[in-house]
């Protein structure tokens, strides 16, 4: 009897509570973990002992956390690397999709770049920093440059991959109704090998944050990875957490509002194939 | 949708940002515009605290910094366009001149 | 005849990029004015590679940081596999520890160097820290997924045959799991090798890292592109010759993963 009531109950109160229901129980069960955490560490902080700059309790970081935010210094630091990282995913990702559609396109090309570029893929972006340091000081170009170099490989891998990968039935198809090159690289090649790009512009924006990261605390003054790094300079342990936390939360901003939009035209589109380029 | 949704959503609340504290802004330079001021000055700025590193280095780029009292910092030879920036800041509390005795 | 003459006219248009750049290189020096640390001449280079050949620098540098990769990447797998078979047993563990180790997953690496720094001062143990963490994280969501993937049948299968939890782990679980941690663990060592390189230069431990930011300091450019090119080498050998080679035999071949 009452089952019938509960089910007349839930029909007539739409699904839009039930929606709503299952939005904050997915949102406990993921916040749990992060809970249980956060008691572990507080509770483990009398157990351990040690002074508060070398284990901050939860507290601790919560109060530096404020008090950057009081002082300016988090959102000028926050600004200063979302700028940094802006233009340095926009630069490498453009130039990759540029050279990328060109080496896929022309076999002479591609024979020619492609040994070079491997050679200077292998060369892990960090290990261009001291070089880029000597070349343009400290600053925005290096951190710039850094991040471009980043940004470029995955995409320049995952473009070639996309437009070679096109049935050869779409382009000579094309070709045959008349399609002048300019209009078969917009029209055909590229919209093909969409799925290819946006899994490119992914892995791109995955290795420029932790890019980014790195080059600050090498070769900045400001921004989230030099608050990671300057917190252990002057033993403001506190800091540094605060900056590692609000790192994670950054990307899960991006991923969330932005990496996830793509995933998710990609996917309901056109089907992905998971490769093994695709997720290193 | 949701990508342009969240940066338009961040672009008005910079936006916002930006038009509040430029209008606190233009408070606190009141005293330095009363004068009528267009060149270069010496200023008292008060800070909502002790200034760290991060906005000593800031005040250099402002101006010679002279002396600090907890937190107040005295400053030579500011220009106009100077102060306009640094009272954009939310955490300088105040501006005044800097009359030598 | 003619298919063997191609491929020799491409081998030789691989080489023109880096003949194109030898050779400006060789030029700019006796050209244009500016100061030598900038770009050494290309002679120099290859003269201070030999040097730190000859006196062994590069040696011992070589192998401090092959050192703490192995014993990182060793530690870090290890470690995850045994974390992450655990977790993946439970459903609910799972579910409830995914987030905190996604976000954990988004820190990992470069991230840690100075929390390491401030626990283990400069030095070896702080990289070893930082490697181990990297790997640990970068790999344990693979592995979770890896084993959850593995149809339970299987195990019940094996668990009413009388088989130990042990002969479980090693016969059905791992092998199970091969792929993603195949790619788990490439990914890893992808993430490992920066924050290897990443580590030894801000925690100033011995080795490649350490050894080519170092020479910044005394502008020995020569040197710095040394170091760079010896990082490169080194990758190209430990992902190409060696993972890339196993997924070829074995998950390539299998047709479970495409390249």
């Amino acid at each position: 009897m009452e089952k019938g009531l509960a089910v007349t109950n839930t029909s007539s109160n739409l699904v839009g509570l039930s929606k709503l229901e299952k939005i904050s129980s997915s949102l406990f069960k993921k916040s749990i973990g992060i809970i249980l955490l956060l008691i572990f560490w507080q509770i483990s902080v009398p157990l351990i002992n040690l002074e508060s700059y070398f284990y901050p309790a939860p507290y601790d970081v919560w109060l530096a956390f404020i008090d950057l935010l009081y002082k300016g210094i988090l959102h000028s630091y926050i600004l200063d690397s979302a700028g940094r990282y802006l233009l340095g995913l926009v630069t490498g990702v453009s130039l990759a999709l540029f050279l990328g559609v060109l080496i896929a396109l022309n076999k002479k090309i591609a024979k020619a770049l492609l040994p070079l570029i491997n050679f200077l893929f292998a060369i892990v972006e960090v290990a261009w920093i001291p070089l880029f340091v000597m070349w343009f000081g400290y600053g925005l170009t290096t951190i710039v440059v850094a991040l471009t170099y980043v940004a470029f490989f995955p995409m320049l891998f995952n473009t070639m991959s996309g437009i070679q990968t096109i049935p050869a039935v779409y382009i000579n198809a094309a070709k045959t109704l008349g399609a002048s090159p300019f209009m078969l690289i917009f029209q055909v090649y590229l919209p093909s090998a969409m799925p290819q790009i946006l899994t490119g512009l992914r892995a791109s924006a995955g290795f420029t944050f932790r890019g980014l990261i790195f080059s600050e605390m090498i070769a900045a003054k400001s921004g989230i990875g030099f608050l990671i790094f300057e917190g252990s300079t002057n033993q403001q342990t506190a800091r540094t957490i605060v900056g590692m936390i609000c790192m994670g939360l950054a990307w899960i901003f991006l991923d969330l509002f932005y990496i996830k939009s793509i995933e998710k035209a990609t996917v309901e589109r056109w089907g992905m194939l998971k490769t093994a380029e695709s997720v290193s | 949708m949701r990508p342009f949704l969240v940066s338009a959503l961040l672009l008005l609340i910079s936006l916002s940002f930006f038009g509040i504290t430029r209008w606190h802004g233009i408070q606190k330079m009141s005293e330095v515009t009363s004068v009528g001021l267009q060149q270069n000055s010496d200023v008292i700025v008060d800070l909502n605290f002790p200034p760290e590193t991060f906005h000593m280095s800031i005040l250099q780029n402002v101006g010679r910094v002279q002396k600090v009292e907890g937190a107040r910092v005295y400053l030579f030879n500011v220009s106009y366009g100077s102060l306009k920036q640094l009272s954009n800041y939310f955490w300088v509390q105040s501006i005044h001149l800097w009359k030598k005795d | 005849m003619k298919h063997g003459q191609e491929f020799k006219l491409d081998g030789l248009l691989g080489l023109i990029p880096f003949a194109l750049v030898a050779m400006v290189w060789w030029i700019i020096p006796q050209t244009m004015e500016y100061p030598q640390y900038m770009l050494p001449p290309i002679q120099d280079v290859v003269q201070r590679y030999f040097e730190i050949i000859q006196d062994g620098s590069l040696l011992k540098h070589t192998l401090a940081s092959l050192r703490k990769l192995t014993i990182g990447f060793g530690i870090g797998s290890v470690f995850a596999i045994i974390v992450g078979v655990s977790i993946a047993s439970s459903k609910r563990v799972s579910e409830y520890l995914s987030p905190v180790l996604t976000f954990l997953q988004s820190i990992a690496g470069v991230a840690w160097i100075p929390l390491a720094i401030i626990w283990f001062g400069s030095g070896t143990n702080a990289v070893l820290f930082v490697i181990i963490n990297t790997i640990f994280f970068s790999c344990i969501n693979n592995v979770v997924t890896g084993v959850q993937q593995i149809p339970s049948v299987l195990r019940r299968a094996a668990l009413s045959n009388g088989a130990s939890p042990l002969q479980i782990l090693f016969n059905l679980t791992l092998p199970g799991a091969f792929v993603q941690l195949i790619v788990g663990f490439r990914t890893s060592l992808a993430f490992g090798w920066r924050a290897l390189v990443a580590g030894e230069m801000i925690a100033s431990a011995k080795g490649l890292g350490y050894m080519t930011l170092e020479a910044v300091q005394w502008y020995q450019t020569a040197t710095v592109m040394s170091g760079m090119i010896t990082i490169g080498v080194l990758w190209l050998l430990l992902d190409r010759l060696f993972f890339k080679k196993i997924e070829d035999a074995t998950v390539i071949r299998w047709g479970v993963l495409k390249r």
